[in-house]
């Protein structure tokens, strides 16, 4: 049974009709009520994402630079300790000198002093 | 094995009542997994189901992007992730079961939708139709009608037989998939009816040959899908 035949075929042709409409019918509905919506979604993920990216890579720059900054600093830091040790050190030594030579003075006067004291001591001694 | 199909005539034209009971419910299958799926859309990270949605779409946008180039026309793609859906749904309809009444005609009540050519080919007529629509809307009418001349105007009958034979090739494909499909699980099915003994062996092969139809379903679904995309691709350039 069927409205036309082809080669012999029965064809239906209000199933094919039915058929036409009702999947028309299923993407109309479904590209309005959703991929519009879940194609928006998806849009605006990617632009997040992109964005995201971008101020990863941003952040990265700076980071780097900062990085370098800082390498920077720390170099200067320790070449400024370095000389400062080397100063004081120097500085060390010279007070050490002095301050032998400084002892040799006091000691040298300190022997003076009691040979003198001694002589004036035997002096006496000889008076008395 | 004979069996009739329920058609009632209506206003001169036939329809066949089967056909209309499945394809209605594998639209509304399709209609509710989309629908709900994506009721409550986050651009943040997104649940199981609309991961799910997002995925297919991904997947019929990287199909046409592969054949169309870079193109976002809406109606194409939601043309292409509805077709994938419904196929698929349909083309598993009559995996599970199949209904047919008992009386001194039998009637078959319940099978995939795409088990029958009219669906099928419907389908491909109105892809088909589509893409000369296109042709038209985008170069004209008069572009159109000379495409059917070129590359030299002795192809003439060559391009307009290449036209039926891109429909009926596109919506006999997977006519017979599926068809064969069926008839080899009626067939197993019918087995019951032998016995205990033919029943359970049938069983194992049964599965496997489910396993299969599936696996079919989806390849045919993604093959019409591709095809689809091809023709107006064709018709794009």
């Amino acid at each position: 049974m069927g409205d036309i035949t082809l080669f012999g075929l029965p064809i239906s042709l209000g199933t094919m009709v039915y058929q036409a409409l009702i999947f028309t019918v299923l993407v109309f509905i479904l590209k309005k009520l959703v991929f519009k919506k879940l194609i928006g979604v998806l849009d605006n993920r990617k632009q997040h994402i992109e964005n995201q990216l971008l101020l990863t890579e941003q952040y990265k720059q700076e980071a780097e630079k900062n990085l370098e900054l800082s390498t920077e600093v720390l170099i200067q830091a320790r070449k400024d300790a370095r000389e400062i040790r080397k100063h004081s050190e120097h500085q060390a030594k010279l007070m050490i000198l002095d301050a032998r030579a400084k002892a040799k003075d006091i000691l040298k006067e300190a022997k003076e002093e009691s040979s003198r004291s001694r002589s004036f001591l035997h002096k006496d001694s000889k008076g008395a | 094995m004979e069996h009739t199909r329920p058609q009632v005539v209506l206003l001169n034209l036939t329809f066949d009542l089967s056909i209309i009971l499945t394809t209605t419910i594998a639209a509304m299958i399709v209609f509710i997994i989309a629908y709900f799926a994506t009721r409550q859309l986050t651009e943040g990270i997104p649940y199981k189901w609309q991961n799910f949605m997002e995925w297919l779409l991904d997947f019929v946008r990287d199909i046409m992007i592969n054949s169309l180039g870079q193109n976002t026309n809406l109606f194409i793609l939601s043309t292409g992730v509805s077709l994938l859906m419904y196929l698929f749904i349909a083309n598993i309809l009559g995996v599970p079961f199949s209904i047919i009444t008992s009386e001194e005609h039998p009637v078959s009540w319940w099978r995939s939708p795409t088990a029958d050519a009219h669906v099928t080919m419907t389908l491909a007529i109105m892809i088909i139709a589509y893409t000369h629509f296109i042709d038209i809307r985008l170069h004209g009418f008069k572009h159109y009608f000379l495409s059917f001349f070129k590359p030299f105007k002795a192809l003439f009958a060559i391009n307009i037989l290449e036209q039926f034979a891109t429909t009926l090739t596109l919506g006999l494909r997977l006519f017979g998939n599926i068809y064969a499909g069926e008839v080899m699980l009626a067939l197993l099915a019918g087995a019951v009816t032998h016995g205990f003994a033919i029943a359970s062996l049938a069983i194992f092969p049964m599965l496997i040959w489910q396993a299969f139809c599936v696996f079919i379903g989806a390849i045919q679904a993604y093959i019409f899908v591709t095809l689809t995309m091809v023709y107006i691709a064709h018709r794009l350039t």
